[in-house]
């Protein structure tokens, strides 16, 4: 609307003024969708258990908490009950506080994974679209090929070529992430570049790598901060698939899904070993992406 | 007089959007009598596609809201009962639409979704089994419905009417797919036609010849018709009489010819101005735009771009439908009740020179000009 | 541009994609690591006898030549040897691959079945509480570990209610169905085995249910907006306008466009629905592709790795070319495309 045009008096102070209700608009439009705020507060509280696992935890010591994890043969397998919450396992730990004690790690996977793609895919991105050309097209094409091999099953094989840890799955999951990132930035890029004022920052003899941060980057922090938090809850869903089958975290490490693993030799009986690390998985990948809908919303942007 | 076939009484429709209540209809009456063509003219977003949705029952609802008013056909009010409406519209009426680009699936060719036109109009509802027949092409009476269609196709001049019933959309040209379009309005000899603008997309020399098939159509099959658009001279070419809508209201009804002779409403005089001339010259029409339907002028709608507005009538009182003469109603404080048509003609013919005069200054409520 | 040329077309490009493929994987397999027969033998293995294996495997060559080695095998369908089973690879893989491909598609046939309707009833009642309901459905079902879900349904329906099989894919039948496909539906229908074909059914039911909730997912969410976006097309109103009965507009009309962009989900979908199976099949003791793997992992074996690697990023490039060619007939304007306007 053209009425809303700032006049050079005011210009500056209608432009914060501006700011702030664009601010409180987006604000609204992530409250407005329930389940953003409560995946918001699943966020909130499984960090807060991260970082207060030692003091919440009943039992730190059966995590592993300054030291090896503890052994209670005599306690071994005990259904859940107030003493234990989620029973114990087969060396008598106590479940409850292993999961606890699951979402650093969790949360650490999720970040490490997505830090790697984002510093691999991101660069690969804007230099192809920025430069375009030859270059460009050989660095998408390779993209593609990344992207025609499921994931889960790309991390599979790289993990071949390195022992089974958590360090490697880690590993392994974001150097085969990382292209949705260079797709993501490399659209990106096109659709900015296609606005004139790239180019005519070009035209006044701007450094190519003045544009990239100046012009380019802002514009698709706002894509890739929703897909980073889309896609927390898959990398964590991905590397406790590693875990479950051995390749990643070794036991006893509390990780989850080397936990519901081994719980799986022992159902169904002793059913709650697998059951409650399974739920906290789901709760926070749950958590996640009821964020990342909301984030979505609120930016307004289409990511895949 | 026998009844009219269609009479749409009184009717108001609003729009409720995220910027307001949009008050668009106000009041709108017509009659279409049996085997006529009643032209419905207006400006771009005066309301015509609102009325003709509200007729055919295909009014979003949401945002849209019929808030009062009667459409009687033969009689009965379709508005009170929506199954009998439901069951008109399929048996009996039938439209065609402005832009012949999108009004065809993209993805069938065009046979087949005039079999199911044919098939499954004013149905109630069809079974899953139907909805897979119909999609492997299979029916009971394909081969009837085939040559139906290819006769329709042949009579709406298709070249290779038949070979045309398996092309998709885009192998057709804007022309022939409104031929299309026609043929499958057609297909089930509906009495009532609505045609909303379908000439506006089209070529003019394309425009003529759809204009002489639905002019013949509307002869032989005795053809009720309800023509819309923005333009007079088209109207001309087409209708027996013509209604003139101005922002959601209907400002003057007569016969074509009285029309064209003695337009007696201001704004019917701006539109007549506004028809391209021989010369190719356009005619500066009116100036102003049609207002804001969320706060409408007060008084006559129109009175903020009347070159004749009467200050402290036009902008307070509300206006009626004066009848003038026989068949000619206008709404306009210009002619006051019972006044005899030349009488209105002289005032008319009086109004008209102070045409040049400069109009008033816009008042509130007009958008202006962005 | 003919529906045949189309299909050329796209079939052509799917050959570059595949070499690519390859060639990423054999690099994953041989230049990362850089010491698969060290890998292969372990800690303790004695330097002569590594060097040994490496003649053996050819890893004294270039790369490039071994590159075009391990091509010139593919093409004569030899994987190379499988370090566990001591088999060719190729061989291995023809045993387990039926076994995961019938998981899969089963599973997929599941989600487009389920999935599909649920989008076009969300899309039916846009921001109604059918809308919300699908939502709310279709995030539990993404976030789901597909192995915790496994375990949660063997826990219920399995053990507790004993309803159907835990794990396995077939149970004590006699007659044993031939084999002919590997495909165990296919196998018992041909030989008109029912108690075969019952047994194999009720092995699939639960594990193909747990491949398919994320699938099932996102099919509804692809499927409703594109729905929405179609239903607003102004040849649905002129349909609507015909008096056209809204079930016929939704399903033969709206949907058959729409259907095309959940096409392109499918075809994805079908990608990470492969990946899922490796933990599937695992908590169902589902003698596939996946077992193989991951022993394979485990053990080092790196021609097996690259063999499932390569049979699992074929499969998935194959969908997605089957999905073009579906596409072009649900969406026949991607090859009509250049033809008029
Ligand atoms: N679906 C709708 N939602 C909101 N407003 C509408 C809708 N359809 C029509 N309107 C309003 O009605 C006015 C008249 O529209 P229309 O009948 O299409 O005009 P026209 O005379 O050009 O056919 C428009 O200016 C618009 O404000
Ligand atoms: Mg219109």
């Amino acid at each position: 609307m053209s009425d809303t045009e700032p006049t050079t008096s005011d210009a500056s102070t209608s432009t914060l003024a501006r700011q702030l209700e664009d601010l409180d608009r987006v604000v609204y439009r992530f409250r407005q969708n329930p389940m953003s705020v409560i995946g918001l507060g699943i966020i909130l509280a499984f960090i807060l258990i991260a970082i207060f696992a030692p003091w919440i935890a009943p039992y730190p010591s059966d995590a592993g908490y300054a030291g090896e994890p503890a052994v209670h043969y005599d306690q071994k397998f005990e259904p859940p009950s107030a003493e234990h919450l989620f029973g114990t396992d087969q060396a008598g730990r106590d479940v409850f506080s292993r999961v606890l004690f699951g979402t650093q790690l969790s949360l650490k996977i999720g970040a490490v994974v997505l830090a790697a793609a984002v510093s691999i895919g991101v660069p690969i991105g804007l230099a192809a679209g920025y430069f375009g050309g030859r270059i460009g097209m050989v660095l998408m094409r390779i993209t593609d090929v990344f992207l025609s091999v499921p994931p889960l099953v790309l991390a599979l094989s790289v993990s071949v070529a390195l022992e089974p840890s958590l360090t490697n799955a880690m590993l392994a999951i974001g150097a085969v992430w990382w292209p949705w990132y260079a797709r993501l930035t490399y659209g990106e890029v096109l659709s900015v570049k296609k606005e004139t004022y790239v180019e005519a920052s070009r035209g006044v003899g701007a450094s190519s790598v003045r544009t990239i941060f100046r012009d380019i980057l802002p514009n698709v922090l706002a894509p890739i901060t929703v897909k980073m938090s889309l896609d927390m809850g898959y990398a964590i869903l991905v590397a406790s698939a590693l875990g479950f089958l051995g390749l990643g975290a070794q036991p006893p490490t509390p990780e989850w899904g080397t936990m519901v693993s081994q719980g799986r030799d022992y159902l169904p009986a002793q059913w709650w070993y697998s059951t409650f690390p399974g739920l906290a998985i789901f709760l926070i990948v749950l958590g996640f992406n009821f964020l990342g809908d909301g984030l979505r919303d609120m930016f307004d942007v289409e990511v895949q | 007089m026998t009844d009219p076939i269609l009479d749409v009484h009184d009717l108001s429709v609003s729009f409720d959007t995220y910027e307001g209540r949009h008050d668009v209809l106000n009041g709108v009456n017509f009659t279409i009598n049996e085997g006529e063509t009643v032209a419905l003219v207006g400006e771009t977003g005066c309301g015509k596609s609102v009325t003709a949705r509200s007729v055919m029952g295909t009014l979003p609802r949401p945002p849209g809201d019929i808030t009062s008013g009667k459409i009687r056909y033969h009689g009965d009010n379709l508005l009170a009962d929506e199954d009998a409406h439901e069951q008109v519209k399929g048996d009996q009426m039938s439209m065609i639409f402005q832009d012949p680009m999108t009004y065809l699936s993209p993805v069938y060719p065009v046979g087949s979704m005039m079999a199911d036109v044919a098939t499954y109009s004013g149905r109630k509802d069809v079974s899953s089994w139907e909805i897979l027949k119909s999609f492997l092409g299979h029916r009971e009476n394909a081969e009837e419905i085939r040559e139906r269609s290819i006769e329709l196709l042949d009579r709406m001049r298709i070249p290779d009417p038949e070979g045309t019933l398996d092309r998709y959309p885009v192998e057709l040209s804007g022309g022939m797919r409104q031929r299309v379009i026609i043929a499958m309005a057609l297909i089930n000899e509906p009495e009532f036609l609505i045609a909303d603008e379908p000439t506006t997309a089209l070529d003019v020399t394309v425009q003529d010849q759809i204009l002489d098939l639905l002019r013949e159509r509307v002869t032989e099959q005795n053809l009720s018709m309800l023509y819309i658009t923005h333009n007079l001279g088209v109207a001309r070419e087409i209708a027996d009489r013509i209604c003139i809508m101005y922002a959601g209201e209907i400002v003057e009804v007569g016969r074509t010819e009285e029309i064209f002779d003695a337009p007696l409403h201001p704004y019917t005089r701006g539109l007549l101005d506004s028809i391209p001339k021989l010369t190719g010259f356009e005619g500066s029409g009116i100036d102003g735009q049609i207002p804001d339907y969320t706060n409408p002028p007060s008084g006559c709608r129109f009175h903020p771009r009347c070159p004749a507005v009467m200050r402290g009538t036009c902008d307070m009182e509300p206006v009626e439908h004066y009848a003038v003469g026989e068949d000619r109603t206008v709404a306009c404080h210009l002619y006051e009740d019972g006044m005899e048509f030349e009488e209105a003609a002289a005032i008319a013919a009086d109004e008209a020179t102070y045409d040049n005069e400069e109009p008033q200054p816009a008042e509130a409520g007009v958008r202006s000009k962005q | 541009m003919g529906y045949r040329d189309y299909l050329i077309k796209r079939g052509l490009s799917t050959i570059p994609m595949f070499l690519g493929l390859s060639v990423l994987i054999f690099t994953l397999a041989r230049v990362i690591p850089g010491r698969p027969a060290r890998l292969a033998l372990g800690p303790r293995a004695t330097d002569e006898a590594v060097q040994q294996l490496r003649e053996q495997m050819g890893l004294n060559d270039p790369i490039w030549q071994q590159y075009i080695e391990y091509m010139r095998g593919l093409l004569q369908g030899d994987l190379g040897q499988s370090l566990i089973s001591g088999r060719n690879v190729a061989t291995d893989l023809l045993e387990y691959f039926p076994a995961t491909f019938e998981l899969t598609t089963l599973a997929m046939l599941i989600a487009i079945v389920v999935g599909v309707p649920l989008g076009v009833i969300a899309g039916q009642h846009k921001d109604k509480w059918p809308d919300n309901a699908s939502r709310l459905f279709s995030f539990f079902n993404v976030s789901l570990p597909p192995f915790w879900a496994g375990i949660l349904l063997q826990l219920f329906i399995a053990f507790q209610l004993g309803w159907l099989p835990a794990t396995g894919r077939i149970g004590d039948v006699s007659p044993v169905p031939v084999e002919t496909t590997g495909l165990l539906l296919v196998d018992s229908t041909l030989a008109a085995n029912s108690a075969a074909f019952i047994s194999a059914a009720q092995h699939l039911i639960l594990p193909a249910i747990t491949l398919s909730l994320a699938p099932v997912a996102d099919i509804a969410r692809m499927t409703r907006s594109s729905f929405i976006e179609e239903y607003d097309k102004d040849y649905v109103e002129g349909l609507r306008t015909h008096g056209i009965p809204n079930r016929l507009i939704a399903y033969k009309y709206v949907l058959r466009k729409s259907f095309a962009s959940t096409l392109t989900i499918i075809g994805l979908d079908y990608g990470f629905l492969l990946g899922s199976a490796f933990v599937v099949e695992i908590v169902f003791s589902w003698p596939g592709m996946a077992s193989y793997g991951v022993e394979a992992i485990l053990q080092k074996d790196i021609n097996a790795m690259v063999g499932v690697t390569l049979v699992v990023g074929a499969a998935f490039l194959i969908v997605n070319f089957v999905v073009d060619i579906l596409y072009g007939f649900f969406d026949p304007r991607v090859w009509h495309e250049g033809e008029s306007e």
